[in-house]
C-alpha cells in the first residue's frame, strides 16, 4: 500500500540508494525537469516546543536540503518536491523526481512503489530496534511509603 | 546524477557578471549596461532584481509580470510599495505610489525603483550631471511617462534621503542614483 505523500521522501531515502538513483536517472533522461525554486542545502535551526510550559526554543542546527521541481514527460506532468534532513542535494533531487513521477502517474510507478515498500520496511525495522533499545532503559520507580518504614 | 541545471539567469556565475555590469552602470549614471548575452530572453528588470534581492530584502511588483517561480528564485519578501526596499513598476504608467526615501540617520533605507521602459534610446534626450559623470551624459528613454521624472524630483528633493531609479529596457538598463541631476524632463 502506498504511504501518505509526506512520507514518500523519508521512505525512499531509506530504500536502496543505487536503485533510487538509477530509477530517477532513467526518468530524468526521458523527461524535462525544471526547477521551481532554487535547490537549497545548508543548516537550519530546528524549532521545538518544550513539554512543560509549551515555550518554543531552538534545539540546534540540522542539515537540510530541499528541491522543488516540475517534471514533464510524454505521459503527463506534475510538480514534485522533497525536503530531507541531509546535506546530500543529489539524493534530495532524485527523491523530488520520484515524487513528481508518482504524482504524474508515469509508467515507472510500480517500480517506485516497490522502492517505497522497501524503504517503509527498512524504517519499520529501525523503529522496532529503537523501541527495543528504549524499552531497555525503562525504570520502575517505587516510592517508600510509611508502611515500608 | 548532479543536482538540477538552473536556468542561466539564476546561476551564480551569471549573477556575478550581472553585478559587475550593473555596478559599472550605477557608478556612471547614463551609461547603458547591455545584458542581452546573459538573459536568455528574460527581461533586464528581472536580472536587476536577481542581482539586488535576497531573503533580507522586500519587493513590491506593481507590474504583475513576476511569476511564482520568479519570486521563489528571487527569495525575497513581498511588501506594499510604500514599505518595500525594491519596487518594480511600468514606465508607461505614472507612479501612483510613494516609495521609501530613508531617513537622515539611515538614507540607505531609500527604495530602489526598477522601471520597465521600451528602450533607453530614441526619445527626447535627458541631460544628466552629477557624481560619476564627466561634464554631462544623456539618456533618451522611450516608454517613460513624464510623471516619473517629476515624482523622482520630489522623492530626491531632501538629499541624502531619496530613491534610486533603474531604467530597464528588455535587454539593457541604466541607473539614475539619487545624486544625479536631470534636465530636459
Amino acid at each position: 500500500m502506498r504511504p501518505q505523500r509526506e512520507d514518500w521522501a523519508a521512505a525512499l531515502a531509506a530504500a536502496d540508494r543505487g536503485k533510487v538513483a538509477a530509477l530517477a536517472d532513467r526518468i530524468r533522461d526521458r523527461a524535462r525537469i525544471e526547477a521551481l525554486a532554487p535547490p537549497r542545502d545548508g543548516l537550519m535551526l530546528m524549532p521545538l516546543r518544550e513539554s512543560v510550559a509549551g515555550a518554543a526554543f531552538h534545539l540546534g542546527e540540522i542539515p537540510m536540503a530541499r528541491v522543488h521541481l516540475r517534471l514533464t514527460a510524454p505521459e503527463g506532468a506534475a510538480d514534485g518536491g522533497a525536503a530531507l534532513m541531509s546535506d546530500d542535494l543529489a539524493l534530495v533531487t532524485q527523491l523530488a523526481i520520484l515524487d513528481a513521477a508518482l504524482m504524474a502517474d508515469l509508467p515507472e510507478v510500480p517500480e517506485i512503489e516497490a522502492l517505497l515498500a522497501e524503504g517503509m520496511a527498512a524504517r519499520a525495522e529501525v523503529e522496532a530496534q529503537r523501541a527495543l533499545a528504549l524499552d531497555r532503559t525503562r525504570v520502575d520507580f517505587q516510592l517508600l511509603s510509611e508502611d515500608d518504614s | 546524477m548532479s543536482v538540477l541545471d538552473l536556468p542561466r539567469l539564476w546561476r551564480p556565475a551569471t549573477h556575478q557578471a550581472l553585478f559587475r555590469r550593473i555596478l559599472d552602470a550605477a557608478a556612471r549614471p547614463g551609461k547603458i549596461a547591455e545584458l542581452g548575452d546573459l538573459l536568455d530572453g528574460r527581461p533586464a528588470a528581472l536580472a536587476a532584481l536577481a542581482t539586488f534581492c535576497d531573503n533580507t530584502q522586500t519587493l513590491a511588483d506593481l507590474t504583475g509580470t513576476l511569476s511564482q517561480t520568479d519570486l521563489a528564485f528571487l527569495d525575497v519578501g513581498v511588501a506594499p510599495a510604500a514599505r518595500a526596499g525594491f519596487v518594480l513598476a511600468r514606465g508607461a504608467e505614472a507612479p501612483g505610489f510613494a516609495p521609501r526615501r530613508g531617513t537622515l540617520e539611515a538614507p540607505e533605507g531609500g527604495a530602489t525603483v526598477v522601471v520597465m521602459v521600451d528602450s533607453l534610446t530614441g526619445d527626447a534626450a535627458l541631460t544628466l550631471t552629477g557624481p560619476g559623470i564627466k561634464d554631462m551624459a544623456t539618456l533618451a528613454p522611450q516608454g517613460l511617462a513624464p510623471e516619473w521624472l517629476a515624482a523622482r524630483a520630489r522623492w530626491c528633493a531632501d538629499f541624502p534621503m531619496g530613491v534610486d531609479l533603474v531604467l530597464a529596457a528588455p535587454a539593457c538598463l541604466a541607473v539614475l542614483p539619487r545624486t544625479t541631476m536631470i534636465e530636459g524632463a
